[in-house]
């Protein structure tokens, strides 16, 4: 008597709160933030990028836009121009606006963190321009931008062309004292979305980015990968035709050796990397099928490689900015005491970082 | 003696002490250690196990020197009754509060996740015919149960071997304890004792267990395993997020879980919150069935609906304020307290008695 009265008092139980019907939900895809000028203070101008489902819609997609002051403010705005529940559960990419980086986005990611919705796997991208504009582009050929965009990112992040950052990523990076955080960048081509490269924060501001033909080359310092290719150019040949090498499937492993780890003024870095990878293009005058010219290529290889990494490590220097977590293995070989009363930002800036660079042709194909 | 209910086997009582110590504490473990300890706190982890272990000898010792005597038995032989009944609504007031708090703090974090507009009340009920329903079967009956859910339980376990790829040990810094400004004194230590608390029912089993039952062995390999995953999660967390973003972060164990995606499923927190609801179930039951034992003392009466419902709603009544973080918090860090500190002092206090009764005897 008593168990049947509990079972039906729990039947009455089953609720019918917090109930989501999906045709009923909007489920925010892409978020783009940026920066407008007002007349007295600046505020956010806020883009959402929602899938359309209604059968008879023109558009795949819903684009909303706000201006307001709070990035949250805009998000109830965005939600006040649809017909449906705006929910962010399903958000897969965070656009900022060039502008609006370089300002700093720390407490906007804050805020994200702080929302349980958001997840910790959406994408953090820096456009090169304004998010807006990017975000509203009717591609012809890609008519859902927003899974457009996150598809590119993640091929891209597998071939190793850009990090993959996360939300997790850029926040574990950016409370960590021995890294500085990193994101994709992209920007609008003609009826596409382009890559752009990598940018580089200073905390959470954006400083400079890296060109896309260096990419791989930050991995090669960043740490062990494998996939993607290098494409390089060795000079004018005999035919006044410049020499072109590309270097597939690409393993790279790295290791760091510090020496004088007490004296700040004296510390040395080596970074030692090793590449091992398949020769698919090479249009130059060595004979590669021969042991000693595919050496002389491998050499040659290696240089190239060295003088782009030191170029890329020039960068990181000159802006202060420690993307490849030169700082994670000094704090770890120093005592705490030490490591706190370092200005890490300026030893990094004035220590000398050589990398050495060792280059394996595995193979050159399957025809010769 | 095992009163003819049935057998309890070892393997039982091991997922039961698991299933007893590990509940939603586990969400904020690596944050609370790690503010509390700094850097590498897990090391701090199999210290407390040390004390737990420690804390479980002390029991044998009550159940050796008593011969298998249980606690009510040995209080009721030595004390009058004008001491016993005040312990024993003390043992009913603070472990049924225990259970309401640990049912409540797992109800703030599935409306903080999923449900932020379901009344508390409502989803409080609901939770509470569940462990009603628990309560109406014998202990052996209920151990079994708890045995099964560790099995589901065990999901999640396997689950975190998807966050494997972005550990990094040079995230854990080779630095032992650093990077806090929590004093280090007795009061944090006993703080951070709170998600080893569990294994106390142990001491309230003795008259429920055969030889081959092994309680203490079982209970001893249970904390061990706890002690591992206690361990394994919050390395896991250390080389998976940065020191300073852990500090952050209010339910890091929950939160990685969200980092895992499948093709076909993604925000796995919401499997992982929803498993743990076993985990809080099952504490919950068992600190209620030690108030129901202390309750029944006293009335000595058998009443497997009313008293178990009485209980119950008293402890939601006494509980009711608590409400937001901030309170169920402290209401938490309290009853830890006041736990931790009593379940060592009473085997010391039960083998104080059985010395008396052993020196009148003679």
């Amino acid at each position: 008597m008593k168990k049947g009265l509990s079972f039906v008092f729990m039947l009455l139980l089953v609720g019918c709160n917090d109930k989501y019907i999906i045709e009923e939900v909007g489920f925010l895809h892409s978020l783009g933030l940026d920066v407008e000028k007002g007349s007295d203070m600046d505020e956010y101008l806020v883009t959402g990028v929602i899938p359309q489902i209604a059968p008879d819609a023109k558009n795949n997609r819903e684009l909303l836009t706000s201006v307001s002051s709070s990035d949250k403010e805009a998000l109830l705005d965005l939600a006040r121009q649809s017909n449906r529940d705006v929910a962010n559960g399903q958000l897969r990419n965070v656009l900022f606006g060039k502008e609006l980086a370089e300002e700093g986005i720390q407490e906007n990611i804050r805020t994200m963190n702080r929302d349980p919705k958001f997840g910790t796997r959406v994408q953090v991208v820096v456009v090169n321009g304004q998010a807006n504009d990017l975000l509203s582009q009717p591609y012809t050929q890609h008519p859902e931008a927003s899974q457009y965009i996150d598809a590119l990112l993640e091929k891209e992040a597998r071939l190793n062309n850009i990090p993959e950052t996360r939300m997790h990523q850029f926040t574990r990076d950016l409370y960590d004292d021995g890294i500085d955080p990193v994101t994709p960048i992209l920007r609008r081509g003609e009826d596409t979305v382009v890559l752009d490269g990598i940018a580089l924060f200073d905390n959470a501001k954006y400083v400079e980015k890296i060109d896309p033909k260096s990419s791989r080359i930050f991995f090669f310092l960043l740490g062990n990968y494998s996939s993607g290719s290098l494409h390089l150019e060795l000079g004018k040949g005999e035919d006044d035709k410049t020499i072109q090498l590309l270097f597939d499937s690409i393993q790279n492993t790295r290791e760091m050796t510090i020496t004088n780890v007490d004296e700040t003024e004296k510390m040395k870095i080596d970074i030692q990397v090793s590449i091992k990878g398949s020769l698919v293009e090479y249009n130059g005058p060595l004979d590669i099928t021969k042991q000693k010219d595919l050496r002389t290529l491998e050499t040659e290889l290696e240089n190239r490689v060295e003088n782009r990494a030191r170029h890329l490590l020039s960068v990181l220097q000159a802006q202060g900015v420690d993307s490849i977590g030169v700082g994670k293995r000094v704090r770890n070989s120093l005592s705490y005491e030490d490591w706190e009363s370092l200005n890490w930002k300026e030893t990094f800036q004035n220590i000398e970082i050589n990398p050495h660079v060792e280059a394996e042709i595995i193979n050159i194909g399957i025809f010769s | 003696m095992n009163n003819g209910l049935g057998a309890i086997h070892p393997i039982q009582l091991f997922f039961l002490t698991y299933m007893m110590q590990t509940s939603v504490a586990i969400f904020i473990l690596p944050r609370s250690i790690s503010e509390a300890f700094g850097t590498n706190s897990w090391i701090m982890l199999i210290v407390l196990s040390g004390i737990v272990m420690v804390n479980i000898f002390l029991f044998q010792l009550v159940y050796k020197k008593g011969d298998g005597m249980s606690v009510f038995e040995i209080m009721n032989v030595t004390l009058p009754r004008m001491i016993t009944f005040p312990i024993y609504i003390v043992f009913a007031v603070s472990w049924s509060i225990s259970a309401s708090l640990i049912l409540k703090e797992y109800i703030y974090i599935i409306q903080l996740v999923a449900f932020p507009t379901t009344s508390f009340i409502y989803l409080l009920s609901v939770l509470i015919i569940v462990v009603l329903f628990f309560m109406q079967y014998p202990i052996y009956k209920m151990i079994r149960a708890a045995g099964v859910l560790f099995g589901l339980a065990s999901v999640t376990i396997i689950l975190t071997v998807f966050i494997w790829p972005d550990f990094s040990i040079d995230r854990l810094t080779p630095f032992i304890f650093k990077g806090t400004n929590v004093s280090f004194d007795w009061l944090t230590i006993i703080d951070q004792y709170r998600p080893f608390l569990g294994f106390e029912l142990c001491l309230f089993l003795f008259p429920y267990v055969t030889k081959d039952s092994h309680l203490f062995r079982s209970f001893y390999l249970g904390n061990a395993f706890t002690t591992f995953i206690y361990v394994y999660t919050v390395v896991l967390c250390l080389g998976f997020y940065s020191f300073d973003q852990l500090q952050h972060i209010i339910y890091p164990t929950l939160h990685f879980f969200s980092f895992i995606e499948f093709p076909f499923l993604i925000r796995i927190e919401n499997l992982v919150y929803s498993i743990f609801l076993v985990k809080a179930l099952v504490t919950a039951v068992f600190y209620y069935w030690i108030s129901k034992q202390a309750i029944q003392q006293i009335i000595k009466r058998e009443s497997k609906f009313w008293l178990p419902l009485c209980i119950i709603a008293f402890s939601v009544f006494i509980t009711y304020p608590f409400t937001t973080k901030q309170e169920l918090e402290l209401s938490l860090r309290f009853a830890g307290r006041f736990h931790s500190v009593l379940i060592f002092i009473l085997p010391l206090l039960l083998l104080l008695l059985l010395y008396i009764q052993k020196k009148v005897r003679k």
